[in-house]
């Protein structure tokens, strides 16, 4: 006998559509209706039986990997937590107090794809829009540097092409390559690689009404982006879906910045959107949660006892390739099959614990690996769609496993002690002694370290003369 | 990769080549492609991790696309740029 759910959300790709079938006989998913070929095959290929944890490749109890792993992670001096983009929110916050608890660093794999997106937005903001607007309102919709035919089959039917919302939609892809999403869209841009920056400052001058002496920019004649961008001031509704062919290319977190900068300024004549293309289903999850539990989006150092902010500093393959880390524990993701092979050997050498719901290159080579459920499968959770929209994930299978979150919480139970803050400050005199009382002691403080920066350059603080 | 270009190299469909950037090397096999001459792509992946720096120039990003490639063919080498997908 099988049983069919409606309206499951599909947790493999940042578009999270909510209109899947599924069809469930024999304890296993025989059917996803709805679902693009990348959600059908991850929901009919699920294993959801009872794994069981593993040390060295050898299966264990799960009270014993779990003390394995907390020992690990407990005997490090500098261990990193990264992944977080394919786990629910609940989970995210765990790995984050674990991070605090740890003095640990934590990233998650938005730093190696719309990191540079981030960055952009911290720099010079992002005029953003649900799809939901997308769908319905948006008479222009421009693709940079993305194939969503391939990553995001679904993009197309459910927000972006005319034949759903509005009849009178432009499609426009701007990408190196011919690709599948280019044989859809009314027009395709053919730019030359490396040359998004020099295109995007272009259009922005051109938007601005200034002239341009070139007659080819980016490999296009510059008629053709005088076009574009007439039609971008024209449109009533437009927004740019910004792919990894920004953010992973020379120029990275600049190109982005001059495309929000671009549609910043169109905002002046019509409405202009910028929305990035995030892949994983809940990576942009752990920016949101990253960001509401220590205030920066990723590459988060406690370490000193409070969070610090450093992409290229505390990012996970800055820290991997430069050997910073002495343990690792990975959540939902699978670093070996996408960092560069400096940070992977890296990885390879340190004792890494995994918690995953399938096998992967990185659970192959894990110390412990953690066999957890799979949110919107066999566990429940929250996801974040790619335009910041917060949905419930439910689930469709009976668990078998324990989830990430509850994994995390037996962790955390190993970890009772806190690295602490900083230490103390040396001893001083007591008011009634002569000292001066802390506050003001931290402020001479500042003031001293300010003065000794300030030398450094030539120059001093001085009194305000006002 | 670009059709014209591997025949004005000599590249058969299928033949194995050694692909190199200034952070490494992987031989992978060849097939033509809808793509403009000069430019190749390769699916990210072990064998593209191989060609790709771990320098991130401060953001935490490594290059993983627009990067230079040497195509090793036997005795020739051709410079030609490297486009990953994501």
């Amino acid at each position: 006998m099988s049983t069919v759910a409606e309206h499951v959300v599909c947790p493999s790709c940042g578009c999270l559509c909510d209109d899947i079938a599924v069809e469930v006989s024999g304890g296993r998913i025989v059917q996803a209706r709805r679902a693009c070929a990348n959600g059908r095959s991850f929901f009919i290929h699920y294993d959801s039986s009872s794994h069981r944890p593993t040390i060295g490749g050898h299966e264990v109890d799960w009270e014993t990997a779990i003390g394995e792993a907390g020992r690990i992670l407990g005997a490090a001096d500098s261990p990193l937590i990264f992944g977080l983009s394919s786990t629910a929110t609940e989970a995210q916050r765990k790995a984050v107090e674990l991070a605090d608890r740890l003095g640990a660093i934590v990233d998650s794999t938005s730093s190696v794809c719309h990191g540079p997106a981030i960055l952009a937005m911290q720099s010079v903001g992002l005029p953003g829009c649900t799809l939901g607007e997308v769908r319905n309102r948006a008479d222009l919709v421009i693709f940079w540097g993305c194939n969503p035919a391939v990553s995001h089959p679904r993009h197309f039917a459910r927000y972006s092409l005319p034949h759903n919302g509005r009849q009178d939609r432009t499609v426009v892809v701007v990408d190196v390559r011919p690709t599948a999403s280019t044989r859809v869209a009314d027009l395709f841009l053919q730019i030359q690689p490396g040359s998004d920056y020099e295109v995007l400052t272009t259009l922005r001058a051109l938007v601005q009404g200034k002239c341009i002496a070139a007659e080819v920019i980016g490999g296009v004649p510059v008629a053709r982006w005088q076009a574009l961008a007439a039609r971008m001031k024209a449109c009533h509704f437009g927004v740019v879906f910004a792919g990894l062919g920004l953010t992973m290319t020379p120029g990275r977190d600049l190109n982005v910045s001059e495309l929000v900068m671009l549609a910043a300024e169109l905002n002046a004549s019509t409405h202009f959107s910028v929305i990035p293309m995030r892949g994983h289903g809940n990576v942009a999850g752990a920016d949101q949660v990253l960001t509401w539990q220590s205030g920066y989006p990723f590459a988060v150092q406690y370490g000193r006892g409070y969070p610090c902010y450093g992409p290229g500093e505390f990012s996970a393959v800055d820290v991997l390739a430069r050997g910073e880390c002495d343990a690792a524990l990975i959540i939902a993701s699978d670093p070996l099959a996408h960092l560069p092979h400096s940070a992977a050997q890296r990885l390879r050498e340190i004792p890494t614990i995994v918690l995953d719901h399938q096998p992967t290159l990185t659970t192959q080579a894990a110390q412990v690996v953690l066999p957890t459920a799979c949110y919107g499968v066999d566990a429940v959770g929250t996801f974040y769609r790619m335009d910041g929209v917060p949905i419930r994930l439910r689930a469709v299978l009976p668990p078998a496993r324990p989830s990430d979150e509850q994994v995390l919480d037996r962790l955390l139970s190993t970890q009772t002690t806190n690295p602490g803050p900083l230490p103390p400050p040396p001893p001083t005199l007591s008011t009634a002694q002569g000292g001066v009382p802390p506050k003001t002691r931290d402020a001479i403080a500042i003031l001293e370290t300010r003065d000794a920066v300030a030398g450094t350059q030539g120059g001093r603080w001085r009194q305000p003369t006002c | 990769m670009n059709a014209e270009d591997m025949a004005r190299l000599g590249i058969a469909e299928g033949q194995v080549v050694r692909v190199q950037t200034r952070s490494g090397e992987a031989e992978v096999p060849v097939r033509a492609g809808a793509l403009p001459s000069g430019v190749v792509f390769m699916p990210l992946g072990p064998a593209a991790n191989q060609l790709s720096g771990a320098d991130t120039d401060g953001t935490g990003m490594p290059l993983l696309k627009g990067l230079t490639v040497v195509i090793a063919i036997r005795w020739q080498q051709t410079k030609y740029r490297h486009e990953g997908s994501q």
